[in-house]
């Protein structure tokens, strides 16, 4: 036999089965950048819209009001704002809240509705959000939050308030159909400092 | 067919390799879409920057006010700001606060971040509170009253309440004030208590009270270009209500009869490194409203009616050990006026050009 000939079947083989299993990598990578992407967009989506009230927490324009955030636990914000900066000042009571609803349109089991209510109208956000905590601090740059439930005075002595958000893709990415439940995660940190708080005037 | 296999491998490897660079660019575009995150925060920064720039231009210029129709717009790292701000309200008088409103628009490659900020905007004077009528921040002095000279604690103005005639600043120096008391004072008629009047006190002690505050406000007021330096016969304008002045006497100063009634703050100071001779002398009617002001001397004749409305502060600097021979004679009367501070606080504050900002909201 012909040695150069075998030879070259065997690196013709090894050469198919290299792209063989790149194709399958290629394959899960491109799933997994669409799947980041999507999340990254979902991320960002949300993460706009908390940034847009969080810094507004008790802006009030021209007007003075007494209690600027009514309820602070760990899955739920209540606050006072002039949310839309309306010429004609009228304050809205934003709420913020986790909720133990779960998301029935993804496949993740994991994923529950966020709910962003302003003065009573409930948007849902349905973006596989599985994680979403607020931590309280009443000092900028304090590594250590108030403990919760908080009090009158705690709520009085905020100064920062920091969100966690934890977003998963709503379906599972996996190279082979043996391989474990693995969703895609994307997390969003962001410590806020509302300057209208009284603490922070 | 060695050199077709070749072939192929080195195809092969080719397309491995596009196919690695469609995954990066891939992961770039990724990478892209958190930054957008980082630019707007860099917008919203640097529309913070510009509402502190923009305090900094009107403190240097108080008529410096671009509108939204001719914004101020400057680059602040690498992002297009527009700023202008409106006033929401405004103080009774120079010192008292305004209130404006600041909008800060930034534009950093494609994200925009617009701030309102609203602040009142209030003048700063530096002058000292008006403790009493004639107030001592050294120790360092003799004293002595004659004549019909009066140093009176009582509000003039009827609308604040009344205060010590003389403070000091320890037990000695208000022993010195009174002077000898009882059998000393009847025999040597030394008793300067006839010429101290106050429903509070005629003389009351306050370790508080000192010059090095004052001191640097003096030297501020100095280099100003608003202040009026007097010296020789001075016969030009002493301020009025609505325009009180600073004037500063560093010289020998004659201010003769006819001359209108002063307001604002008057330093008259001797010593010190440029070897300052101050002093002033009045004949007939002399009437100033305000601060006055002796540094390291008291350098001041008053023949006629001297009326010194308002407060009169003196002190020595921390270099100076001169001791300061007061001797209040004549017909000289020191009135502590509340409603006067007001004028030596807009006089103050029309030369400083310094604004003090209290935010109220902002809305991000």
């Amino acid at each position: 036999m012909n040695l150069s000939l075998v030879t070259s079947f065997i690196v013709s083989g090894v050469l198919i089965l290299m792209l063989g299993w790149m194709t399958l990598g290629v394959s899960y990578n491109s799933k997994d950048i669409v799947l980041s992407q999507a999340k990254q967009s979902n991320k960002m989506d949300v993460s706009q819209i908390i940034s847009y009230d969080f810094p507004k927490i008790g802006y009030s324009g021209d007007i003075d009001i007494d209690s600027l955030i009514v309820t602070a636990k760990s899955n739920k914000i209540a606050f006072f704002s002039n949310i839309d900066n309306s010429a004609d000042n009228s304050i809205e009571k934003i709420i913020w809240e986790f909720t133990n609803r779960e998301v029935t349109s993804t496949a993740n089991p994991n994923d529950f509705i966020l709910a962003r209510t302003i003065d009573g109208v409930e948007t849902e956000i349905t973006l596989g959000v599985t994680e979403f905590r607020i931590n309280y601090y009443d000092e900028l740059g304090s590594q250590v939050p108030l403990s919760f439930p908080l009090s009158v005075a705690d709520i009085n002595s905020i100064r920062q308030i920091e969100v966690e958000l934890v977003i998963e893709s709503a379906d599972q990415l996996k190279l082979r159909s043996s391989s474990p439940e693995n969703y895609v995660r994307t997390a969003w940190i962001k410590r806020f400092t509302p300057r209208n708080l009284p603490t922070n005037l | 067919m060695g050199r077709a296999m070749l072939i192929i491998a080195s195809g092969a490897v080719i397309i491995y390799g596009m196919i690695q660079l469609g995954l990066v660019g891939q992961k770039k575009l990724v990478v892209e879409r958190t930054a957008g995150y980082a630019k707007d925060i860099h917008a919203k920064n640097t529309a913070f920057t510009a509402i502190q720039l923009a305090m900094e231009e009107i403190n240097q210029d108080n008529n410096w006010h671009p509108t939204e129709g001719s914004p101020w717009v400057n680059t602040i790292e690498g992002s297009e700001v527009t700023l202008y701000y409106d006033y929401l309200g405004f103080g009774a008088s120079l010192i008292e606060p305004d209130t404006i409103r600041m909008y800060s628009t930034s534009v950093y490659d494609d994200e925009t971040a617009q701030i309102v900020s609203t602040f009142t905007k209030v003048r700063l004077d530096f002058v000292p509170e008006f403790k009493s009528a004639l107030s001592f921040a050294t120790d360092q002095f003799t004293f002595s009253a004659g004549g019909n000279a009066l140093v009176s604690g009582n509000d003039a103005s009827g609308t604040c309440s009344d205060k010590p005639a003389i403070t000091v600043q320890d037990e000695a120096s208000a022993e010195e004030i009174l002077g000898p008391d009882g059998v000393l004072g009847a025999l040597f008629g030394d008793d300067n208590t006839d010429h101290l009047e106050s429903s509070v006190a005629p003389v009351a002690i306050d370790s508080s009270v000192s010059y090095s505050p004052v001191d640097q406000l003096i030297a501020r007021l100095a280099s100003q270009p608003g202040t009026v330096k007097i010296s020789g016969n001075y016969k030009g304008s002493l301020g009025t209500a609505n325009n009180p002045g600073v004037f500063f006497v560093e010289n020998y100063a004659k201010l003769t009869g006819g001359i209108d009634a002063g307001y604002g703050i008057m330093v008259i100071r001797s010593g010190g490194e440029l070897e300052y001779e101050g002093e002033l002398s009045v004949a007939g009617n002399f009437e100033f409203n305000g601060l006055i002001i002796f540094e390291n001397a008291f350098n001041f004749t008053g023949r006629g009616t001297p009326d010194l409305n308002g407060s009169v502060l003196v002190g020595t600097t921390e270099n100076s050990n001169s001791t300061l021979r007061i001797n209040l004679g004549g017909n000289i009367k020191i009135q502590y006026n509340c409603a006067a501070e007001s004028y030596a606080k807009v006089a103050s504050a029309s030369l400083l050009k310094q604004n003090r900002y209290i935010r109220l909201s902002t809305f991000e």
